[in-house]
């Protein structure tokens, strides 16, 4: 895996932010600094620079790098923190302090089977796009409640092999989870794959236990409640293996968030 | 003009009254490529346990209005780890650099702080007495003013570096409590810790944080902390260093006129990693608007009729 090298502190202006239906937004930021050295997988820490009594920043993981200076942002406004976010007009600054933690590897030659469950969509659409660069065409497992929530589909079919889709209530795709798909195609592609997922804790559960299954490598974008996002306040610890079998915890936001899956604890 | 900013906090020199509060700035070298060190007046590492400790488990935050509730669980790489991996790179700036320290008994408290016996690179040791005694059932020492007697006694007889005592808020009488804190031998007396708190989940009826309470801190708790440092300040003769929800220069300024000779900066570094170097900025600025030469004037300078 690669480490962040130079981070920046910025107050961005914000170039669009909309809502893409239901809770589900896009934020896009002029970051010129950030987006030149980031790398898929990573994440920002970010929060409206007028935010009143809401004052911590979050960590969101860039969706995308547009016109080569613009941080694009997916996210669904769930709590105060996130609303704060969603009611950021154009031109407001959004305080940006990134790239941060480490990202997912890219491995040429590789056949990349990409997991996503819900907003965990959020850091695929830059990893499949610096994929494709490198001319890895990935399988796209997308999963979400409803057909409604799913986003970014038609960017996915441009920067994938194939997308495969799964619902909950069944209204499109896969009538169930997505993980239900991976494992009943891991075993026909798991020459040279690498999986990479970010979704709720028990699709990270389940990925971890298909790819231990088929001797795939797995990479995991994990989540945790975070305070700083620079390893200073030690808040956001990722239970997890040791190289020598010790219970350690990891830190989500220094260590990760991009975990293989045979370190952490599920 | 060129106000001076230093202040004598003791036996220590500082180059200016900003600090970075224990648990707030992990061990010093995490952001250095984001603040120069050499502008501030010091820093205070992560709590340091004689072994490393690995915490408790998610959830460790949880935001609040104008303020955070932590629970950590004391996780910190441990007392060797730090004199030898964090310190010599510590010592190549031109800033003071202090150490607290953390134990569950009162002869753990003297083991980690004999390990600063003698090490000059450390400013001072800086004591978290809030932390359970488990040979007494858990009970905070913080809370008890014979335990705290204790504590300190053990550390000022295991190093001849400063110590300073920092204090709970968590206490019926804080004055007692750094009064005993002083008796033991405390050279400087550092104030508040968190504040002992709950925060629920609405929807699902469970508690936020993986240990159920935690501290908060933040600009919620300031109010608190600045009349717990005028008490203290005014009763007690050792050098105040006031901690407690400090973002902007006003605020510093308050805590110096409440009696502190030196402040600390904690949960404003999460959400703005530069706030130290920002604040020696500005307090610097503010001095010269205010026509101040000496911001250790200030000092106690609180006006009550």
């Amino acid at each position: 895996m690669q480490f962040m090298s130079g981070r920046f502190d910025l107050g961005a202006p914000v170039v669009e932010n909309v809502c893409l239906g239901g809770k589900y937004y896009r934020l896009r930021a002029l970051a010129p600094e950030i987006a030149a050295g980031v790398r898929p997988g990573q994440f920002c820490m970010i929060r409206p620079k007028n935010s009143g009594e809401s004052l911590m920043r979050r960590p969101f993981s860039i969706a995308a790098v547009r016109d080569g200076e613009i941080l694009e942002f997916a996210y669904t406004a769930i709590g105060r923190g996130t609303r704060l976010l969603a009611s950021m007009k154009p031109d407001e600054t959004l305080l940006c302090l990134g790239p941060l933690g480490n990202s997912f590897p890219v491995v040429s030659g590789s056949k990349a089977i990409v997991v996503a469950g819900g907003i965990g969509m959020a850091p695929f659409p830059f990893l499949n796009r610096v994929l494709t660069e490198h001319q890895v065409f990935p399988l796209t497992y997308y999963g979400a409640r409803s057909a409604d929530e799913l986003i970014y589909v038609e960017e996915f079919h441009q920067l994938s092999e194939k997308v495969i889709l799964a619902t909950d209530d069944g209204t499109a795709g896969h009538h169930g989870f997505v993980t239900e798909l991976l494992q009943r195609d891991l075993e026909e592609h798991k020459a040279d794959a690498v999986v990479y997922a970010c979704g709720p804790h028990p699709m990270l559960r389940r990925v971890k236990e298909i790819a231990a299954v088929h001797g795939v490598p797995a990479y995991l974008s994990m989540e945790e409640v975070m305070g700083c996002g620079v390893g200073i306040c030690i808040g956001c610890p990722i239970p997890g293996l040791s190289t020598d079998g010790q219970d350690v915890n990891y830190l989500c936001c220094k260590d990760g968030p991009i975990f293989p899956s045979t370190i952490v604890r599920l | 003009m060129n106000p001076d900013l230093s202040v004598q906090l003791g036996p220590v020199r500082l180059k200016n009254p900003i600090l970075t509060a224990s648990g707030c700035f992990g061990y010093g070298l995490e952001l250095t490529d984001l603040i120069d060190l050499n502008q501030l007046g010091g820093i205070v590492s992560k709590s340091l346990t004689p072994q490393r400790r690995w915490g408790t488990g998610p959830h460790r935050l949880v935001e609040t209005s104008s303020g955070l509730i932590n629970a950590i669980g004391l996780e910190n790489i441990g007392v060797e780890a730090f004199l030898s991996e964090k310190l010599p790179k510590l010592q190549e700036y031109d800033t003071a650099i202090f150490a607290n320290i953390m134990g569950n008994t009162v002869e753990e408290y003297g083991e980690v702080a004999g390990r600063m016996n003698g090490v000059t690179a450390i400013s001072g040791v800086e004591i978290n007495i809030s932390s359970p005694n488990t040979k007494r059932g858990g009970m905070h020492f913080g809370v008890d003013p014979e335990m705290t007697y204790q504590v300190v006694r053990a550390v000022r007889d295991a190093t001849d570096r400063p110590v300073i005592a920092k204090l709970s808020p968590n206490v019926t009488d804080i004055v007692h409590i750094a009064k005993r804190a002083v008796d033991a031998g405390a050279d400087m007396i550092s104030l508040i810790n968190t504040l002992w708190s709950l925060a629920i989940d609405p929807n699902t009826g469970k508690p936020q944080l993986g240990n159920i309470t935690g501290g908060l801190s933040g600009p919620a708790i300031k109010p608190v902390a600045l009349r717990m440092v005028h008490q203290v300040a005014r009763q007690i003769p050792r050098p105040v260093i006031g901690i407690g929800g400090i973002a902007e220069v006003t605020d510093v300024i308050e805590f110096l006129m409440a009696g502190a000779t030196a402040v600390q900066i904690g949960t404003a570094n999460f959400y703005e990693p530069t706030v130290t170097m920002r604040l020696v900025r500005e307090l610097k600025e503010e001095c010269i608007r205010r026509g101040i030469e000496r911001v250790s004037s200030l000092t106690g300078s609180v006006q009550i009729q």
